[in-house]
C-alpha cells in the first residue's frame, strides 16, 4: 500500500511528496495492524546517496515473497528529499540547509521544515527504525552504523545484529542533534543510522547485506518471523580506535590498495600526483595497522581531504 | 593599513585561495599601522568579517568601502590611538571568483564549520585558520546572508548565549536588533563560536546579499562606523540612522504561502501595513488565474520578503514586525 506521508504543492503545480509503503502481514486491516509492531525504514535523505534504494529493494523484495512470516508492520519510505534525489543534489533544492539538519521540523516554518515535522510524525510510534544513507560521492565506506554515546546503551543491542562491518560509538555532538535519528531517538524510536558504499552509486552486495542486517533487527522487534542467515559480528569502536588520513597537497589521488582489507602500518594506500608534469606531490601510507574502512573514490582532492580511516589504531 | 594575506591554501589547477585582512590602528607614539606603527601594542577592538559564502557580494562590498574609508580615518588620525580594527572583506574568494555560495569540491558551509580544526577537512583546516586570526577581539561583527533568500530591513542578529557578553546592538542604529536562541546548527557559526570565546559578536544583515548596490553598501559603512564612534574606536561622530527597536525574533510573525505559484510581492520591506492589506498575490503559473490573496495578519511593519518569484505552497513570503511587540531589553543575562 502506498501513501502520502507530507504533500507541498511546487510553484509549476507539480506537487512534492513524501511516500511510503506499507507491507503488513496477509488479511488483516490497517485498523487490526494497529497494535502490531511496526518498523520504519527511511532513505534519500540525502539526494545524491542512492546505496539505500537498492537495500530497500532486496528488503521488500524478501518481504513480499514469503508474506507469511510477516508479524508486524513494516513502513518504507524511499525518498524523504525527492527533489534531491531528482536534481542529484545532497541537500533539499531551493533550500541552503542540510535536510539532516532541521529536524523535528516545524510546520510554522519553511515547507521544507514542515515536511521534516509530517515525518516525524508518521515515523512517531514505531519499535525499530533505521535511516540508511551512503557515503558521499568522494569517500568509499563499509557498510557501518553509527550512534552516540549517549544511545549506546539502547542501540547497541539492535546495531550488532544489522549485519554490518562495524559499529562507530561516537561523541554526541550538539550539531547532530538536527539530524532525523536524534530526533526520532529522543521520542523513544530507537533509530539506527546506516552508512555504506558511496554516492552516486548502488553497490549490490552492499544492499544484499544490509537488507538481510535489517530483516534480522525486524525479527529481533517481532516484525519477522522467517528464516535468516547468519549475520556478520561487527568490530565495535569509539572514535579513540579510528585514525585518519588526510591529503595535504592539492592534486589526483589514485589508489592502490584494495578496499576493506586489513592494513598494515605504514603502507601505502595510494599517491596524489600533478599529472600535468608527472610528480607524485604525496605519498598517502596508513598511519595505524588495521582495518581499512574508509578510502578515498573521488580522485580531485584539496589539502585536508579525508583520503582513508583505519579502524583498529595498533602501531606496532 | 596593513594588508596581509591571513590564509592560504593550495587548490588544484587554480591560484592559491589567499584571504586577506586589512588592518587599522595607531599606536601610542602616534603612527598608523600603514606608516609602521605597532600592531602588536593594541588592543584587538573590532574585527569585521564577510564573503564566508561566495554569494554574499553586497557584504563583501561593504567592507571594501569600509576599508577605503578607514585608510583615509587612519590617516587623518580620527581613529582613536590604541585600538585595532580589523576588516577580512572576502573569506571565502575561491568560491566568490566561480560564482558559487558554497565550497567549490564538496559544497560545504564554512560558516558551517567553526571552529574549525587545523587537521581536518578542506573547510574545518579553513575555519580554523580563519579563527585562529579573528580570535581575542573585543567586538566581532559578522556581515551574513539568511539560509533563506529574501530581502530584510538592515538589521543586526544578537545570540542569546554562548557566554554571558554584553549587547551594544542598539549603536548600530539600524532599526532593528533581533534576540535569538541558537539552534543546534548555529553551534557551527562564526558569530555562536566568537561568543563562546568571548567576543561581543553580531551578525549585520543588509537589505540584499546577491547584488553590488553601492548606495545599500554605504548605508551599512555608515551603520558600522556609528557602533565604531559608540564605542570609542573611533574620533568622529556618523549623523543619522535610527532609534533601534530591539525584539525577540519569535516575535516576528510569518506569513506563509497557501499554494504554489508565482508571487507578485504589492508592498517591499520596511513598508507599514495595516491589517487586511494585500501583501502579495499568488498566480497559477500557467493559467495566470489569481490562487490567493496574501494580506497582513496584522498592522506592522514588513521586516522581510522572500526574494525568489516562484514560490512552494507555505513558503515562508513575509515576516511582519506586529504593532505591539514587546520590545526586550538589551540586557543577555
Amino acid at each position: 500500500m502506498r501513501k502520502d506521508v507530507s504533500v507541498r504543492e511546487l510553484p509549476t503545480g507539480e506537487r512534492m511528496r513524501i511516500v511510503k509503503y506499507r507491507y503488513m502481514p496477509v488479511g488483516l486491516s490497517e485498523a487490526e495492524v494497529s497494535c502490531l509492531p511496526r518498523a520504519c525504514i527511511v532513505t534519500g535523505m540525502h539526494g545524491d546517496e542512492l546505496e539505500g534504494q537498492y537495500v530497500l529493494y532486496e528488503l521488500v523484495r524478501r518481504l513480499r515473497s514469503q508474506p507469511q512470516h510477516l508479524a508486524g508492520v513494516v513502513d518504507v519510505y524511499p525518498a524523504v528529499n525527492p527533489m534531491g534525489i531528482g536534481a542529484i543534489e545532497r541537500g533539499i533544492p531551493q533550500f541552503d540547509l542540510d535536510m539532516d539538519r532541521i529536524f523535528p521540523g516545524s510546520h510554522d516554518a519553511s515547507p521544507f521544515e514542515a515536511m521534516a515535522a509530517d515525518l516525524v510524525e508518521d515515523v512517531r510510534g514505531a519499535q525499530v527504525a533505521f535511516d540508511l544513507h551512503a557515503s558521499n560521492i568522494y569517500l568509499q565506506e563499509l557498510p557501518q552504523i553509527r550512534i552516540s554515546k549517549e544511545s549506546a546503551q539502547r542501540l547497541l543491542p539492535l546495531a550488532r545484529q544489522a549485519n554490518v562491518d562495524y559499529v562507530w560509538v561516537h561523541e554526541s555532538a550538539v550539531v547532530l542533534r538536527g539530524t532525523f535519528a536524534y530526533s526520532m531517538n529522543c521520542l523513544g524510536v530507537p533509530t539506527l543510522v546506516v552508512k555504506a558504499g558511496v554516492g552516486m552509486r548502488i553497490t549490490p552486495e552492499v544492499g544484499e547485506q544490509l537488507a538481510i542486517g535489517i530483516l534480522s533487527v525486524l525479527a529481533q522487534a517481532g516484525v519477522w518471523t522467517g528464516p535468516l542467515p547468519l549475520v556478520r559480528s561487527p568490530q565495535v569502536g569509539t572514535g579513540n580506535e579510528v585514525s585518519y588520513l588526510h591529503a595535504e597537497a592539492a592534486g589526483m589521488f589514485v589508489p592502490c590498495v584494495p578496499f576493506g582489507r586489513e592494513v598494515e602500518q605504514g603502507q601505502v594506500v595510494g599517491h596524489i600526483y600533478d599529472c600535468g608534469s608527472a610528480t607524485v606531490l604525496q605519498e598517502l601510507r596508513t598511519p595505524v595497522r588495521g582495518l581499512l574502512f574508509t578510502l578515498r573514490e573521488y580522485p580531485l582532492v584539496y589539502p585536508g581531504n579525508l583520503i582513508a580511516r583505519v579502524l583498529g589504531g595498533s602501531q606496532c | 593599513m596593513l594588508d596581509e594575506s591571513i590564509l592560504s591554501l593550495e587548490l588544484p589547477y587554480r591560484d592559491p585561495l589567499d584571504v586577506r585582512a586589512f588592518s587599522f590602528g595607531i599606536d601610542a607614539s602616534g603612527k598608523a599601522l600603514g606608516e609602521g606603527g605597532d600592531a602588536s601594542a593594541l588592543e584587538r577592538s573590532l574585527c569585521v568579517v564577510a564573503g564566508i559564502r561566495g554569494d554574499e557580494i553586497l557584504q563583501t562590498l561593504v567592507c571594501a568601502l569600509l576599508v577605503e574609508r578607514l585608510e583615509k580615518m587612519e590617516r587623518s588620525r580620527t581613529l582613536v590611538p590604541g585600538r585595532l580594527i580589523q576588516v577580512i572583506p572576502c573569506a571565502n574568494p575561491a568560491s566568490m571568483g566561480i560564482g558559487r555560495r558554497f565550497w567549490p569540491l564538496d559544497k560545504t558551509d564554512i560558516n558551517r564549520s567553526f571552529p574549525g580544526s587545523p587537521g581536518g577537512e578542506t573547510t574545518q583546516r579553513i575555519a580554523a585558520g580563519l579563527f585562529e586570526k579573528v580570535q581575542g577581539f573585543v567586538y566581532g561583527v559578522h556581515l551574513s546572508s539568511f539560509y533563506l533568500e529574501g530581502d530584510f530591513v538592515p538589521h543586526v542578529r544578537v545570540m542569546l548565549g554562548p557566554g554571558e557578553r554584553g549587547n551594544h546592538g542598539s549603536d548600530f542604529c539600524l532599526p532593528y536588533v533581533t534576540h535569538y536562541e541558537p539552534g543546534s546548527f548555529d553551534t557551527t557559526t562564526l558569530h555562536y563560536n566568537w561568543r563562546r570565546c568571548g567576543t561581543e559578536a553580531y551578525s549585520f544583515y543588509t537589505r540584499k546579499t546577491t547584488v553590488a548596490d553601492e548606495g545599500i553598501a554605504r548605508d551599512a559603512v555608515r551603520s558600522l562606523l556609528r557602533f565604531m564612534s559608540a564605542r570609542g574606536l573611533t574620533r568622529k561622530t556618523c549623523q543619522g540612522g535610527h532609534r533601534s527597536f530591539e525584539l525577540a525574533e519569535h516575535s516576528l510573525v510569518p506569513v506563509h504561502v497557501p499554494v504554489g505559484g508565482v508571487c507578485c510581492p504589492a508592498v517591499r520591506v520596511g513598508d507599514v501595513v495595516t491589517k487586511g492589506q494585500l501583501l502579495a498575490t499568488v498566480r497559477d503559473l500557467l493559467s495566470g488565474r489569481v490562487t490567493a490573496r496574501i494580506v497582513a495578519p496584522c498592522d506592522g511593519v514588513v521586516f522581510y520578503h522572500a526574494r525568489t518569484p516562484l514560490v512552494n505552497e507555505q513558503t515562508l513570503a513575509f515576516q511582519i514586525v506586529p504593532d505591539g511587540a514587546d520590545e526586550v531589553s538589551p540586557s543577555l543575562a
